[in-house]
């Protein structure tokens, strides 16, 4: 389709690339690509070559890519622009999707926050009980002390059934040896 | 050699965070020249002084980047 060439040759003539003494000059138009995607596409370069941008004008800044030993200037050139395009679909995708993530994101942190624990027993508040229920409450807790022993628990084994005390003698033991 | 940052493009701390990384590899003298930061780098080690400069000139780029994504 010709009119569709000829459209890509016109879009290209934005994006000049002369190479020159083992570097490649790439002159880009802001409005074609933003700063973000040229530095986004510089960075990817640092590696291959020492990249150096200046402005030519207020619409249009020239990239220099010094090529490093083993590396072709006019295949890095070439590279330079693709990488310009797959940065300003990425930069467009990113400004696309920014809301979405940003909600994707949120609601995932906020299924991460813990559920808030529960009081802990002393902070804990007495359930509101009918009076008489409350006095009752009241009256036992007046009358427990921890020192007070009505089963005899806290007695010794040796205080109870010591040597000299005879052990409490079970059915059947006395039938037995009674002549 | 001497290489020249656009205002625009390069920050100025970008260019002296360069200078002190590059303390034992080069000698670096800033100046201005309008809207431009200057440079001139002369290598101390052992490298060539156009790959030092070239590095140098990676550094100033990689740091402003860096501070344009809030990284540093």
């Amino acid at each position: 389709m010709p009119a569709k060439k000829g459209g890509t040759r016109a879009a290209a003539s934005n994006v000049a690339v002369e190479v020159a003494g083992g570097a490649a000059v790439v002159v880009v138009h802001k409005e074609l690509y933003p700063a973000d995607v040229l530095f986004g596409t510089a960075f990817a370069f640092l590696d291959r070559a020492f990249v150096h941008l200046d402005v030519v004008d207020a619409d249009r800044t020239r990239i220099e890519l010094t090529a490093r030993p083993g590396v072709d200037a006019a295949t890095i050139g070439g590279e330079f622009k693709n990488e310009l395009v797959t940065q300003a679909v990425r930069l467009k995708l990113a400004q696309d999707t920014g809301e979405v993530r940003t909600m994707i994101v949120g609601r995932a942190i906020a299924e991460a926050v813990p559920i808030e624990q529960p009081p802990a027993f002393s902070d804990r508040i007495e359930p509101e009980l009918p009076p008489e229920v409350a006095k009752i409450l009241a009256e036992e807790e007046d009358a427990l002390d921890f020192l007070d022993d009505p089963l005899g628990i806290a007695v010794p084994w040796e205080d109870k059934y010591g040597k000299d005390k005879p052990a409490p003698a079970k059915d059947g033991d006395g039938a037995e040896k009674a002549p | 050699m001497q290489l020249r940052f656009h205002k625009r493009i390069y920050t100025d701390a970008a260019v002296k965070k360069a200078v002190d990384a590059f303390a034992g590899i080069a000698a670096v003298g800033l100046g201005e020249d309008g809207d431009y930061i200057t440079a001139e780098v002369e290598a101390v080690s052992p490298e060539p002084g156009e790959d030092v400069a070239g590095e140098f000139d990676n550094y100033v780029l990689g740091e402003t980047i860096s501070a344009m994504r809030g990284e540093s």
